[in-house]
């Protein structure tokens, strides 16, 4: 019975996290019972396993990598900021690629400069499609 | 209290690192640089193990310092730099170990790539993939609380605040976790 009760606190006992009587009364108690003092000893060799197991190394580039992507979020920060400016500038990228997919070459066709005759001579909309008539 | 990797510390440290964290809110990047050269490997390593998974590990380690570049401005010097960060590390693994599981990518221990740094050559190869698969196959808790109290040093009352539990479940995942592996060790009494 004793030693059910010590033996759940063996291994706080182990890692020095037992109140200074408690931690008194397991030492007492060490001195005669082998199976705890077994298992205390099976408990440090566990430990030692644990601390046994592959680490990994840090690769040199690890600190960089991470200060370079605070550096890109920090640069894209500004032009995040307002949420209108984002929305509209995602319309604006819709828009576009929307744009793109209209096969305007099918729609242009040969224009003569006599379709637009009806503009004054001497006006900026005559002198215009007189330009790119050319 | 143990603490082999010198995160607890003396208060003067702590204070430095609360500095840090200071500067690092102010957007002084070679604060972070000097947060991260100190806590890389711990962060790493601990990923790594929880997860099993070094590819994956690398990537959640880069997010858990993503994450304390973006909060440190928000940090509560009440607490410890390295409970903070080992917090975030936790959280995320967590949620890598929940994200596999809707996917159904849980595997054994990986065993791609990457160069392992094996600290102890006089524990057997088999016993090593062991206990590696061992601790892998231990309850969620129980392994995180294993390796932050045995690889990372860390106190029963930084463990409790890490894993958001009380002292004395810290204690007891701890004892089942070591009860479970000594069953597994004495498969081994020769090593």
């Amino acid at each position: 019975m004793e030693n059910d009760r010590y033996r759940s606190k063996l291994s706080a006992y182990k890692d020095r996290e037992l109140e200074g009587s408690l931690t008194e009364e397991i030492a007492f108690h060490l001195r005669d019972c082998v199976a705890c003092k077994n298992e205390l000893a099976e408990f440090e060799r566990v430990d030692a396993l644990v601390r046994g197991m592959p680490s990994l190394e840090v690769s040199e580039a690890f600190a960089s990598q991470i200060i370079a992507k605070v550096a890109v979020k920090e640069r894209d920060l500004p032009a995040l900021a307002p949420f209108s400016k984002r929305i509209f500038a995602k319309f604006m990228e819709l828009a576009d690629s929307v744009f793109e997919l209209i096969p305007w070459h099918e729609y242009r066709r040969a224009a003569t400069l006599e379709e637009f005759g009806d503009f004054p001579p001497l006006s900026l909309s005559y002198a215009y499609f007189q330009l790119i008539g050319k | 209290m143990n603490d082999p990797m010198g995160y607890g510390g003396s208060s003067s440290k702590g204070d430095s690192e609360h500095e840090l964290i200071n500067a690092i809110g102010a957007g002084d990047i070679l604060a972070f640089e000097a947060l991260i050269k100190r806590y890389q490997e711990p962060v790493l390593n601990f990923v790594f193990k929880y997860i099993g998974d070094r590819f994956a590990a690398e990537d959640i380690a880069q997010e858990v310092f993503l994450s304390v570049y973006r909060s440190a401005s928000g940090f509560e010097p009440k607490g410890k730099v390295s409970t903070w960060i080992f917090k975030i590390a936790y959280n995320l693994s967590v949620n890598e170990i929940l994200h596999r599981s809707r996917l159904c990518l849980i595997n054994g221990v990986d065993d791609l790539g990457f160069e392992l740094v094996e600290p102890d050559h006089t524990i057997g190869k088999e016993i090593v993939e062991e206990v590696m698969d061992a601790v892998r196959h231990l309850p969620e808790k129980q392994r995180a609380a294993m390796l932050l109290r045995v690889n990372d040093g860390l106190s029963y009352a930084e463990i409790s605040k890490i894993l958001s539990i009380s002292i004395s479940s810290v204690e007891s995942l701890l004892f089942r976790a070591r009860e479970s592996l000594r069953i597994i060790m004495n498969r081994h009494p020769e090593e």
